[in-house]
């Protein structure tokens, strides 16, 4: 039998429910999987040994009582740390909040995921406070990619999406703002949900940019995806864009009863050709698989990623000014750099950026009249190696850093829901391709997912890695 | 606008900053912020006006 800690979210709840296997020793397991990964891979900055325990003994004490036991009994899981975990310190990455008054309180979404039964591992490593794509953090070093620990993980939940590889847990949350969800579940090939804007609470997380900011799972199987979002779902009255007349959709359901015919097509245009080319062939394939007819180029994604752009610069800025005049020296500095362009931006780029929103918006609303799923890549390339400042693309050398979220920028910037499916690249790093479904349908990306794991098309295997 | 006019409006740009914001940007960051600044104004530049919208709340 696997280890099991290794085991998916879904078999873990399934076999402790059963009988067949305490939540002390899953607990046990992922500690020790935890411990003897992490000084290779960075993934975790901090470890709640005492407190994964207390609550493995407690669904195990449950299960002795004959009481009914949750969907993710015994599941361990751990969030990015700029999620709040009761008695730990909130980092967001940086080094400026080391010393800030640790989390009195879980975040909303770590208390329902609780409250379902999961055991709660630690917080995860991330790019200083989100306003980054390649996993690196300057403070405590990057967090290494599984299939190849010399390689980024991709950020900026990064630590989530080494977690998740390399089976120290089943399940992570991570934060998207700009695609910080999507490229690691890319790079380090696993699956990623980022729900509709204004799905999940956002409080009781450190923020980034408000106007852009999602909360998600990240997990080696789409079962796991489905369970951690039905777990997380409903609005909360701290976070005013999360919505309470949205009715929660069962995602669980839509692997029950999948949706039949789907309409799905292959976006082209903006959505090709920017990259390596097996990133393009792994999105025609997920493409033909799923049935895709024409493929359609939206008008306006160029314009919709570059005001995703300012509306980051503005709001990032405007987050942190007062940190990055009083100690700019304790930020990373390329984050502050970032931070203090933002903070000289003229006020009316920002108000055209957000009305771009309102257009772009229509135009996918009017694509979604015809068409039920749209497929796209989710980077340009595959993981590159830690440290890299540029990357050639199609012959050409550019900036690496700008380039990365070419493909998940225009998407976040208007909301819509998205799964990130991995594929293996014949190169034997894996990518990742975007599953994009209208507002508040993750159920049809999800189903479509399912579908695509359920033929093999998409895997997310454990990785054990291996010193470089 | 030729690319030394944008070089001195990116510059004073700068050096007004800490009447502006209150930031003072060092020489070591100059070049570096410049290249940034420089990359959002570009960004900008490709937004157009859509019109008038009431305020920048937005929902999905």
């Amino acid at each position: 039998m696997n280890a099991p800690a290794t085991r998916t979210a879904a078999d873990i709840a399934r076999a402790v429910r059963a009988g067949t296997l305490s939540a002390r020793e899953v607990a046990e397991d992922a500690l020790g999987r935890i411990d003897a990964l992490n000084p290779l891979l960075t993934a975790f900055t901090e470890v709640t040994h005492a407190r994964m325990l207390g609550e493995a003994d407690a669904v195990d004490a449950l299960r002795q009582a004959g009481a009914p036991l949750r969907p993710l009994a015994g599941v361990p899981f751990a969030v990015k740390n700029l999620f709040d975990l009761a008695g730990v310190v909130t980092l967001a990455g940086s080094k400026l909040r080391q010393c800030a008054t640790p989390a009195s309180d879980d975040g909303p979404l770590v208390r329902r995921l609780v409250a379902a039964g999961a055991l709660t591992g630690g917080a995860l490593n991330m790019g200083e406070f989100a306003y980054d794509f390649t996993g690196e953090n300057i403070h405590v070093g990057p967090s290494r990619n599984p299939h190849d620990p010399s390689r980024m993980t991709g950020g900026s939940s990064g630590g989530s999406g080494a977690a998740v590889a390399a089976g120290m847990v089943p399940l992570a949350l991570g934060s998207d703002t700009n695609g910080s969800i999507r490229v690691p579940s890319a790079f380090c090939g696993i699956f990623g949900l980022k729900p509709t804007y204004g799905r999940l609470p956002r409080t009781g997380t450190f923020p980034f940019v408000d106007s852009l900011d999602h909360l998600g799972p990240m997990t080696r199987s789409v079962e796991d995806l489905a369970l951690a979002f039905d777990a997380m779902q409903g609005a909360d009255a701290g976070d005013p864009v999360c919505v309470s007349d949205a009715a929660p959709v069962p995602a669980m359901d839509a692997l029950r009863f999948p949706p039949s015919g789907l309409r799905v097509a292959r976006l082209g245009g903006w959505f090709r050709g920017q990259g390596e080319e097996e990133t393009d062939v792994a999105a025609d394939r997920v493409a033909e698989a799923l049935g895709a007819g024409e493929e359609i180029e939206i008008e306006g994604a160029e314009t919709a990623r570059a005001a995703a752009f300012v509306i980051t610069n503005v709001e990032g800025a405007a987050l942190h000014l007062d940190d990055v005049r009083a100690t700019p020296e304790a930020y990373d500095p390329f984050v502050c750099d970032r931070l203090r362009a933002g903070a000289l931006m003229p006020g009316v780029h920002y108000v055209r950026a957000q009305r771009a929103r309102r257009t772009f918006q229509a135009q996918l609303r009017e694509v979604f009249r015809s068409v039920d799923l749209l497929i796209a890549p989710a980077t340009p390339m595959v993981a590159p190696p830690i440290g890299a400042q540029t990357i050639t693309l199609r012959g050409e050398t550019v900036p690496l850093r700008p380039n990365i979220g070419v493909y998940t920028q225009p998407i976040s910037f208007i909301g819509l829901p998205v799964v990130v499916c991995p594929v293996q690249t014949a190169g034997g790093l894996p990518c990742g391709v975007q599953l994009i479904a209208p507002a508040w349908r993750e159920d049809l990306a999800i189903a479509a997912a399912h579908m695509l794991e359920t033929t093999g098309f998409c895997s997310a295997p454990i990785i054990n890695p291996k010193e470089p | 606008m030729s690319d030394a006019d944008k070089d001195l409006h990116l510059e004073a740009l700068i050096a007004a900053a800490p009447d502006l914001v209150g930031l003072s940007v060092d020489a070591g960051a100059r070049d570096a912020v410049r290249a940034n600044l420089d990359m959002a104004l570009r960004s900008a530049a490709q937004i157009s006006d859509f019109g008038y919208e009431a305020g920048p709340v937005f929902r999905a």
